[in-house]
């Protein structure tokens, strides 16, 4: 079987990778201004066929990930934000434990998994529904986190935004990479350092629950912070 | 004789033993469990008290790192590192308390400088964001297994064992659990079981030797507390209370055994003693006269057995007639008094025909044949008429209805009249005594007591009176002790009476002289 989105939404499906480095704004940009151009084609694809598709959505798939394997390359080469390995899981638990005194009380998912942090940030708890503009409470939330984050610095954050799957695959694509620009940018804003963030939208690609019910719709429209710990190899 | 005495012995001294046994288990049982009690409460409160240390602790430690976070001097400065000194030195538990920035401490007390404890798991992460790790090979410093907390930028070292510190703990091993997960133990190597493993309360493991005790806290967070003792602990602890009360035991055992013996020699050399003055005549015969109401003439006397010991000892009837009954002498004793008559008074009787004296008789002297034969030679030999002596039989007697009623026609056929003593306190009916040939009836002195002062009488002797008036006997009232009741007594028709309202028991000269003053 398919997966649905492509079924439903064959041209619009996207991975946008947005290395946030790119920005001129910012002092460390690097050769990652070219994901830019890349935005172009892939907003015109109308009258493609699905093979073409497929092949390019595996290629931005594989995009994406060198994106975030470039970012981490990058963070290793610098010692600041090197961990030793035997100090990871140490540094991790307090971490957790840091995010959680920070977030007591407020509906914010917090996890660990295989070494890493996740951090759920719901859409009824970050935006405005159906845009990208940040609620104040949102504002707020990442400043805290920007604060940990600073602290703890040895880390790579992905920034990944998600929708659900009704209306548009467009639409939803455009959405989640719009949210995950403006968390991310958010957190750039309250001091987190841009050469560790990597937004990515995932549009309705990644459910966490069914599309099929309310509940389980408002549970994907999310972003999804995950902190991975930068470790010396 | 001597089978019936054996037996006597050997049931005093089972029941002698049995007492012994079910003393000791009794004391031993109680003991035991006083013990167990006693230690459960012992070892109770100590786990308690720990429980409650330990909870304390950890409450204090967190309070402790929420206003270390919280204090306003720069970090690191010399004010904030000597607020963490001196909270580490205000409590003996507390080894090292540290600031830190990430997995970097910058500052602090305790450890050396620069260095730190980075567990790589962590054991408890809550939910307010504190951390803790428990003891183990990751915490060690110096050989001691720490205990770690951390919460928000400042993190605390703290030596478990100083949890338990309290005081003396002889020969004890103690554990502590948090959350189910072990925090320490002393001794240090002490090979206390997991909490899961032993039940609630006291548990004596005779294989192991060990007295465990496991006790929970559960206000905050799981405790749970083991104290372990070796067995022998638990026997010394207990030993002198055993030993004291097993000593105390054996002196009541001893006492109790004491107490059966001398009352069974009592019982036996009495039974002994009685048989001797049976047979040597020691027994005395008082003579309690009977009267004719009507005239307070005497028609004659009761004889009444009496036993004065050798050492002037008076043993009463109720004591020493029951004994001879169960010794299977009664009928000896009988004989005695019969003899007895015969020598003291019966010249008495020769002189005043119309005095006939009676004895009373035991259903056991109508088995045989022997009172019937030691009447008959005995009133020959002393020249008496058989109505010379009237025989007493309680109704008792006559419940084994066949050879009563064989023993008293042939009595009646010599001559003597028969009375029932103690009339209508038994259990015979009327028509049951109907059927018997009676001569007299005794009406107990219990139902000539209810006859008060005034002319107003109970119902119950009128009762008793016509039941025997409608057997038409003779009528005996026993224990008068007025004139009221005699003439009460007479004006229903009761024709004889005995009491102290006409005189005591006499001993035989007495009663000689006192029929000589009637006279």
């Amino acid at each position: 079987m398919q997966p649905p989105s492509i079924r439903i939404m064959p041209v619009v499906h996207v991975v946008l990778f947005l290395l946030l480095t790119a920005c001129s704004t910012l002092p460390d940009s690097g050769g990652w201004g070219r994901s830019g151009d890349q935005r172009a084609p892939v907003e015109s694809r109308d009258g493609r066929s699905a093979p073409q598709v497929a092949a390019e959505e595996a290629t931005r798939l594989a995009q994406g990930e060198a994106a975030i394997a470039l970012t981490l390359a990058r963070l290793e080469a610098r010692p600041e934000h090197v961990l030793q390995p035997e100090q990871t899981g140490y540094y991790m638990d307090v971490q957790l434990a840091t995010l959680r005194k920070r977030f007591v009380g407020v509906d914010v998912t917090l996890s660990r998994e295989d070494g890493q942090l996740r951090l759920v940030l719901p859409e009824s708890a970050t935006f405005t529904s159906g845009s990208a503009e940040l609620t104040g409470n949102a504002q707020g939330m990442l400043e805290g986190v920007a604060q940990v984050l600073a602290e703890y610095d040895k880390t790579l954050v992905v920034v990944e935004g998600h929708s659900d799957a009704l209306g548009p695959a467009g639409f939803n694509q455009t959405l989640s990479e719009q949210r995950a620009l403006a968390v991310a940018r958010s957190l750039l804003s309250h001091g987190a350092v841009a050469r560790r963030l990597v937004a990515v939208g995932y549009g309705a690609d990644r459910p966490v629950a069914s599309n099929d019910t309310d509940a389980g719709r408002a549970r994907n429209r999310r972003v999804e912070l995950l902190v991975r710990p930068v470790t010396a190899t | 004789m001597l089978q019936r005495r054996d037996k006597v012995v050997v049931v005093l001294l089972a029941s002698a033993l049995l007492g012994v046994l079910l003393l000791f288990s009794v004391l031993g049982w109680y003991l035991w469990r006083e013990s167990v009690v006693a230690e459960e409460a012992r070892l109770g409160d100590l786990a308690q008290r720990l429980g409650l240390q330990a909870e304390s602790a950890i409450i204090d430690a967190r309070d402790l790192l929420q206003a270390l976070n919280e204090s306003p001097f720069p970090r690191c400065s010399p004010e904030h590192v000597s607020l963490m000194q001196a909270e580490t030195f205000a409590r003996p538990h507390i080894r090292a308390i540290g600031f830190w920035r990430a997995a970097e401490r910058l500052c602090g007390t305790g450890f050396a400088e620069g260095a730190a404890l980075r567990p790589p798991q962590a054991s408890r992460i809550y939910d307010d964001g504190m951390i803790a790790w428990w003891p183990g090979p990751d915490t060690t410093v110096g050989g001691i297994p720490l205990f770690l907390m951390r919460f928000g930028n400042h993190d605390m070292a703290i030596d478990p064992r100083q949890l338990l510190s309290t005081g003396p703990l002889s020969n004890q091993q103690v554990g502590l659990w948090v959350e189910g997960l072990p925090m320490t133990r002393i001794p240090t190597d002490a090979a206390v079981p997991a909490p899961d493993s032993l039940r609630p309360g006291l548990t004596v493991d005779r294989a192991g030797q060990q007295v465990s005790a496991r006790f929970s806290l559960g206000t905050i967070f799981r405790i749970d507390i083991v104290a372990m003792q070796p067995l022998s602990e638990f026997w010394d602890r207990y030993l002198p209370t055993l030993v004291l009360a097993g000593l105390l035991g054996l002196l009541l055992a001893g006492l109790w055994v004491y107490v059966v013996l001398s009352f069974s020699r009592r019982h036996l050399s009495l039974t002994a003693e009685l048989r001797n003055a049976i047979e040597r005549r020691e027994i005395l015969v008082y003579y309690q006269p009977i009267v004719d109401l009507a005239t307070g003439r005497c028609t004659g006397a009761e004889a009444l057995a009496r036993w004065s010991r050798a050492n002037g000892d008076m043993v009463s009837p109720d004591v020493f007639v029951p004994m001879a009954e169960e010794a299977g002498m009664i009928t000896e004793l009988t004989l005695a008094v019969l003899e007895l008559v015969l020598r003291d008074i019966g010249s008495l009787l020769r002189a005043h025909p119309a005095i006939a004296i009676n004895i009373n008789l035991s259903p056991q002297d109508l088995e045989s044949k022997r009172l019937l034969r030691a009447l008959v030679s005995g009133l020959r030999e002393a020249g008496l008429p058989a109505s010379a002596i009237k025989l007493e039989l309680t109704e008792r007697a006559l419940l084994d209805s066949d050879l009563p009623r064989r023993r008293i026609n042939e009595l009646r056929q010599l001559g003597h009249a028969v009375a029932i003593d103690d009339f209508g306190t038994g259990y015979s009916s009327l028509s049951y005594l109907e059927s018997f040939e009676l001569d007299i009836l005794k009406i107990d002195k219990a139902f000539v007591d209810t006859i008060e002062s005034h002319a107003v009488s109970s119902s119950v002797i009128g009762h008793v009176i016509e039941m025997a008036k409608s057997l038409q006997l003779d009528i005996v009232a026993e224990g008068i002790e007025s004139q009221h009741q005699a003439a009460w007594l007479a004006a229903q028709g009761v024709r004889f009476g005995q009491g102290y309202h006409f005189s005591r028991p006499l001993a035989a000269e007495d009663f000689s002289r006192w029929l000589q003053s009637q006279a």
